[in-house]
């Protein structure tokens, strides 16, 4: 117990990790709040302007066109209201389409492509509106896959989609902060190794055995991480007044396992790679602002690029998937397939990683120190 | 248990330890009495900290036998790490925590009885003497008392055997003073002690036993004066006076003289034996009315039994 404490004071006497693990998404997440303000206080919005191509090819699926209709907007309105968020023109030549598509006079085109498959949407640029077409075609897509009938009155308002979008910026800032937490276990862990530092060689001498330490450090840092994890959640939702809708202790425990491949990831950093702290910190850092970047931290659109190109790289990149489980969290319901799939996949992620971890920390002697 | 050479609290056989091609310790054998203070010597780079983290289990070893306590010894035998305790060439401390936080948490790995702890770091920050500094963060501490205590939280859980591995480097006399008469009481109070050092002062002064190491391999052991009696120059007289040629000629004809060295002030003569050496070189100066300034006999120190053996300085690495 007495050791516990001290590592808390070892740990949070560190002024740097704090501002890294603690201070950084803070002012991450005042920076986006700053970014999107505009966005979150706006009343209404223009409809998101879309082409769909009606030609002989979309028999299959008809009830894109009754879709697509019903959320549209009356000819010549210029708000959303509800559900309404599209402004539709109708139109038989795919052509005439992308030509408008190219001229900027539409947001996105929606075709057929051939009669077996989903339509297809063409978009010119990676934007809000691009991002909410995108939504209510995934959407559709996913109702008739589940065999359910889509009810547009289901779909969100445009002000939700628009909600939406803005939440998954701050989702994978959540999940950033996951993930930099485990730099509290990476630089806890490198105090206690014999081939790191003076200390862990004192340490690693020592009448307690190696597991007891790793498994204290460990337990320390991963504390440290939840009250960090718990100050930000305490300042998106009190101070910034964001909603996690209305799952609230589902998304705290999603928190904690995203925490927890977090502090594998941590592990496995200041266990495998045999580098000074530094490199450690760059290499953890790079790991986490890369998957963010590729989660949609940069704007949506970035991670269904990816998830379009190569889908691979948003299953087993941790970022992407705390921040999806997040948006699962709040889209649709605690027990959605997705929400679940993406707790699995960061359990077999921190599986993994720890398992590497403990085979490489179960060394006792080195070769050199 | 397995059986142990009599009275040795440590046993080394034959340990070698390579690095790639080159050789760090080179098939290393030496044992350590129960109470004694063995020093090992030898310059940087001669294989003492190699050693020491070998016997620890820090590091592994090509081939060899370690046995301390007479078991052997292996990273998990807890309960001999249990009787050990270690003071590094680095400072191994944490900048975060105050000097008696720091000393209170490593003996924290020993001792689990909060109060015995408590008094247990009292006794250590006593020893070394940073009672004074107790709220001190490390980064404020001189090198000195930093490396004072380094050396509280490596004793203070009052262990049987202690490993010093060149505790005064970089540190000014009083804190070198401090830090040797504090290891006099530990080796006072029954802790058996292996202190590696390239001073030869310091082993001098503490050392019953020395082991002269160099590229890994022990080129001498014995006692201080065992040791000094492998040096071909037994005494050493230096003398300032001005000598004619004749004079000069007579000295070195003198009973044992091996080496005579003027450089037209000083003279300093090597003798093979040191019986009355420097009686008998008063008494001819004496007779032949010569006067001269300082006049002063030297023994021979470790370091000239390592350049003897070695053709080199124990400080020229």
């Amino acid at each position: 117990m007495k050791r516990l404490l001290y590592n808390f004071k070892i740990t949070f006497k560190n002024k740097e990790l704090i501002f890294w693990a603690f201070g950084f998404p803070i002012i991450m997440a005042t920076l986006f709040y700053g970014a999107f303000s505009s966005l979150i206080n706006y009343d209404g919005m223009e409809p998101v302007k879309i082409a769909f191509v009606e030609n002989e090819e979309n028999q299959l699926y008809p009830v894109y066109n009754l879709v697509i209709h019903s959320l549209s907007v009356e000819d010549g309105a210029t708000k959303t209201s509800d559900s309404k968020i599209f402004a539709t023109t109708y139109i038989n030549n795919r052509e005439s389409a992308e030509t408008s598509l190219r001229k900027d006079e539409i947001d996105g085109m929606i075709y057929f492509d051939n009669a077996t498959d989903f339509p297809k949407l063409m978009v010119m640029t990676n934007s809000l509106n691009s991002t909410i077409i995108q939504n209510v075609m995934t959407e559709i897509e996913q109702s008739i896959t589940a065999g359910h009938t889509f009810e547009p009155a289901n779909l969100k308002s445009a002000g939700d989609q628009k909600m939406d979008y803005i939440m998954v910026e701050f989702y994978t800032l959540l999940a950033m902060a996951c993930l930099y937490g485990g730099m509290i276990a990476t630089k806890a862990l490198d105090k206690n190794l014999a081939n790191m530092t003076s200390s862990g060689r004192r340490i690693a001498v020592s009448a307690v055995s190696k597991a007891k330490i790793i498994l204290g450090t460990l337990l320390t840092s991963y504390i440290i991480q939840l009250i960090g994890l718990a100050i930000l959640f305490v300042y998106l939702t009190m101070v910034l007044h964001l909603d996690f809708g209305p799952h609230f202790p589902m998304v705290v425990f999603f928190t904690m396992v995203g925490a927890l491949t977090g502090l594998a990831l941590g592990t496995f950093v200041s266990a495998v790679f045999k580098v000074n702290e530094n490199t450690k910190d760059g290499i953890l850092t790079g790991i986490t602002m890369l998957g963010c970047f590729f989660g949609g931290m940069m704007g949506p659109s970035m991670k269904y690029l990816v998830d379009s190109t190569i889908p691979i790289v948003n299953k087993i990149n941790p970022s992407a998937i705390i921040s999806d489980g997040f948006y699962a969290l709040n889209a649709f319901d605690p027990d959605s397939n997705r929400f679940w799939l993406d707790v699995v996949s960061l359990f077999i992620i921190t599986s993994i990683l720890s398992t590497v971890s403990i085979i490489v920390l179960r060394r006792q002697k080195y070769d050199s120190i | 248990m397995s059986k142990t050479t009599a009275g040795s609290i440590i046993e080394v056989k034959n340990l070698t330890k390579k690095y790639k091609e080159l050789t760090a310790i080179d098939n290393l054998s030496f044992d350590v009495k129960k109470g004694e203070i063995l020093g090992l010597l030898g310059p940087n780079g001669s294989g003492k900290s190699t050693t020491i983290n070998c016997i620890l289990s820090l590091l592994k070893f090509d081939q060899g036998e370690i046995k301390i306590l007479g078991k052997t010894m292996a990273p998990d035998a807890l309960d001999i790490k249990r009787e050990i305790g270690v003071v590094f060439q680095d400072v191994a401390v944490f900048d975060e925590l105050t000097v008696w936080e720091n000393v209170n948490y490593f003996c924290g790995l020993y001792i689990n009885d909060k109060e015995t702890c408590k008094q247990y770091t009292e006794e250590a920050l006593k020893l070394v003497g940073l009672e004074d500094f107790k709220k001190f963060l490390p980064k404020k501490l001189s090198g000195g008392l930093l490396r004072r205590l380094n050396i509280a939280c490596g004793i203070a859980h009052k262990p049987k055997i202690i490993f010093l591995d060149e505790p005064t480097v970089a540190v000014d006399p009083q804190s070198r003073n401090n830090i040797l008469d504090g290891i006099k009481k530990l080796r006072d109070d029954g802790a058996t002690i292996i202190y590696t050092t390239h001073y030869m002062e310091e082993v001098e002064i503490l050392c019953d036993r020395i082991i002269i190491l160099d590229r890994g391999k022990i080129i001498a052991a014995g006692t201080n004066d065992s040791l000094k009696d492998l040096a071909k120059v037994k005494e050493r007289i230096t003398i300032e006076a001005e000598l004619s040629t004749k004079i000069q000629a007579k000295i070195a004809e003198l009973r044992d003289v091996v080496n005579v060295k003027y450089d037209g002030k000083t003279m300093v003569i090597s003798y093979k034996d040191a019986r009355k050496n420097l009686a008998e070189l008063v008494s001819l100066l004496e007779s032949s009315r010569i006067s001269y300034g300082k006049i002063f006999s030297e023994r021979p120190t470790l370091n000239d039994v390592f350049l003897e053996l070695t053709g080199k300085e124990l400080r020229d690495q």
